[in-house]
């Protein structure tokens, strides 16, 4: 066991987690019954409005990564930790012109793989694959072991037993309700997601005070408070490009772009993005008051579970567990649907079973989710890395796909030599960063060795044909372009 | 068998957090950021001791059951830390050195960050302008 000084009964763990996975399994049942079509179970019908749009972006963002890094963040890179990880923010707002343009100009794709396949052809799709799945599976898995963490941290209970409670849950209710179900359950998740860190934020002031903190923190760990702190500066805009990555290329903000109803999704992503920006901040702020507390942090993921359970006792944990329970939900249910939409559209039919029905289709991706599910709890048993250094290390791919996704929505010129050369390039160039100089700069490096390739698409001439992605939805006989 | 391949690579490179050795070990290096998660996952025993030598002699880190600790904050600096398990020592002392990047090094990560920061901003701006107007001029 990690931490040996618990504050919570394992009962009393069991029962919340008992509690609230019949609710999202029962949720994701009850919403996801109608679900006719294809169109209705990756896309929710296409006609999500702007509330549940607003809720289901935010809930998304708002991850085991946000209530369990940021605060990681702060204590590992202090004051600009926990204000670079804010700059996450930023992606979901850079998002919304391309949004508002994708809607518009695929109003049938399914997939962001759709958009690099027609825009830049086969190698360049395949390359991105690699990297969305790459990507897809360290998100999942760090969702899996935030779970464990989390659930050891504040009761005790085994890392694996937690973990496999966590990935089976999510798995279940995405399989019964698709993407609806993804969509009703991350607005229960975001109200309980913002009461409670506003909460916490508000008693660890009123508890243990500024004064105190700042006191603490300066005697004993003095660099955290240094706004000249190196690696910090390093990782602000790291942070924001990691962040601008994950958002540009992901299935999961794509499905949602798709599913929107028209004219919905430019101000969903901006609001969503403004409602984000202080959640890290307030999360992240709740570590810097470990030291004031005394509290021994055996892994610097764990430090936000452990201050509210010393600070509040049995209350603080249990209003931690759910906050943190119900973002890594909300979370890891988006990932798992996006990324079977992807397997099911980009591997199964385009390149498996090309002349795949639309129940064809709707059958393997209830397989698809389940053997995901299965293959995000295979690779979450053995904690491979902290939540924050693993998060970081897909950081180099996804960096990666900014410019020849940014460029291709919005510019004619550029083609899937250049794409793929950035892509490539991009994400060995992120990787040799992250090993020879620190996690808080394989996004950065990574995005500017993309950039530089992508550059050159400005130096040929504007070829590409609008009207290729505009017509992604004529069913195809095969999976490729010709 | 390619994504196999990435996979497996993914977890050897991934900095590993649950260092087998039967004293303290160094189990995620920060020292260029000012940080240091120091664990002792087989040492045998029940009480863990954790001293940090000072100017003034040896001072207590941390006394309980858990078998790793997170330190951060950290100056440039060398520091010294022993185990102890149940009142023995465990092992020889442990030596970390926290250097930080230089400072010029951080501000031209900044620079590239702020640079690329601004040119996607255009490019979102401006590409969005053009697209809107070539869109408009074939629909005329």
């Amino acid at each position: 066991m990690l931490n040996t000084d618990t504050v919570m009964p394992a009962s009393i763990a069991w029962f919340i987690i008992a509690a609230f996975s019949l609710l999202w399994v029962w949720l994701g049942w009850w919403l996801g019954r109608k679900n006719d079509t294809l169109d209705d179970y990756m896309l929710a019908g296409r006609k999500v409005g702007m509330g549940f749009a607003v809720a289901t972006a935010m809930a998304t963002w708002v991850t085991s990564n946000t209530t369990m890094t940021a605060p990681q963040l702060a204590y590992q890179l202090g004051i600009w930790g926990m204000v670079g990880y804010s700059l996450g923010a930023v992606g979901l707002m850079l998002f919304a012109p391309l949004a508002r343009r994708i809607r518009t100009m695929m109003p049938h794709g399914f997939t962001s793989g759709d958009f690099i396949r027609l825009r830049y052809g086969n190698t360049a799709w395949r390359i991105f694959l690699v990297i969305s799945f790459f990507y897809s599976l360290g998100w999942l898995i760090s969702l899996g072991m935030a779970g464990g963490l989390l659930i050891n941290a504040l009761a005790g209970i085994p890392y694996a037993y937690g973990m496999t409670v966590i990935v089976v849950v999510c798995t279940l209710y995405t399989v019964f309700g698709g993407l609806k179900a993804v969509i009703g359950t991350d607005f229960v998740q975001t109200i309980l997601i913002l009461v409670g860190v506003v909460i916490l934020a508000v008693l660890v002031i009123n508890e243990v005070g500024f004064d105190a903190i700042h006191a603490q923190l300066e005697a004993e760990r003095p660099e955290l408070l240094n706004l000249l702190l190196p690696a910090s500066i390093m990782f602000l805009f790291n942070n924001l490009f990691f962040g601008v990555g994950e958002i540009f290329h992901s299935n999961v903000w794509w499905s949602r772009a798709f599913a929107f109803a028209p004219g919905v999704g430019f101000r969903a992503y901006a609001l969503a993005g403004l409602f984000w920006l202080p959640i890290p901040v307030v999360a992240g702020f709740i570590a810097l008051a470990a030291p004031a507390l005394g509290i021994n942090v055996p892994s610097p993921d764990m430090v936000a579970p452990l201050v509210a359970g010393k600070l509040f006792g049995l209350a603080g944990a249990i209003l931690v567990f759910v906050v943190v329970f119900a973002a890594l939900a909300s979370s890891l249910d988006s990932v798992l649907a996006a990324t079977s939409d992807l397997i099911v559209k980009d591997i199964y039919k385009g390149h498996i079973r090309k002349n795949a029905t639309d129940a064809e289709l709707r059958k393997a991706a209830v397989w698809i989710v389940l053997g995901l599910g299965a293959v995000t709890w295979i690779l979450s048993v053995p904690k491979m890395a902290t939540l924050g250094s693993l998060l970081h290390f897909t950081g180099a791919f996804v960096a990666s796909t900014i410019w020849p996704i940014a460029v291709g929505l919005l510019n004619r010129r550029g083609n899937g030599v250049l794409a793929s050369a950035a892509m490539v390039l991009g994400t060995g160039s992120g990787l040799i960063a992250y090993f020879t100089i620190g996690f808080y700069v394989a996004a950065l490096v990574s995005a500017a060795v993309s950039m530089l390739v992508m550059l050159l698409a400005f130096r040929t001439k504007p070829t590409f044909d609008w009207a290729l992605l505009t017509g992604s939805h004529s069913p195809q006989p095969n999976g490729e372009t010709s | 068998m390619l994504f196999r391949a990435i996979i497996i690579l993914a977890a050897i490179l991934v900095p590993n957090s649950s260092a087998i050795a039967a004293g303290l070990t160094i189990a995620d290096d920060g020292t260029n950021a000012g940080y240091v998660t120091l664990a002792w996952p087989d040492a045998a025993g029940n009480t863990f001791e954790l001293k940090e030598k000072t100017s003034q002699g040896w001072r207590t880190l941390y006394t309980g059951g858990d078998r790793a600790t997170t330190l951060s904050g950290r100056p440039d600096g060398t520091y010294e830390f022993q185990l102890t398990a149940d009142g023995a020592s465990v092992g020889a002392p442990v030596v970390v050195t926290v250097e930080h990047h230089p400072l010029a090094r951080a501000w031209a990560f900044f620079a590239i960050g702020a640079a690329m920061f601004i040119v996607l901003t255009v490019l979102l701006v401006k590409g969005g302008r053009d697209v809107d107007a070539h869109e408009n001029q074939t629909a005329a």
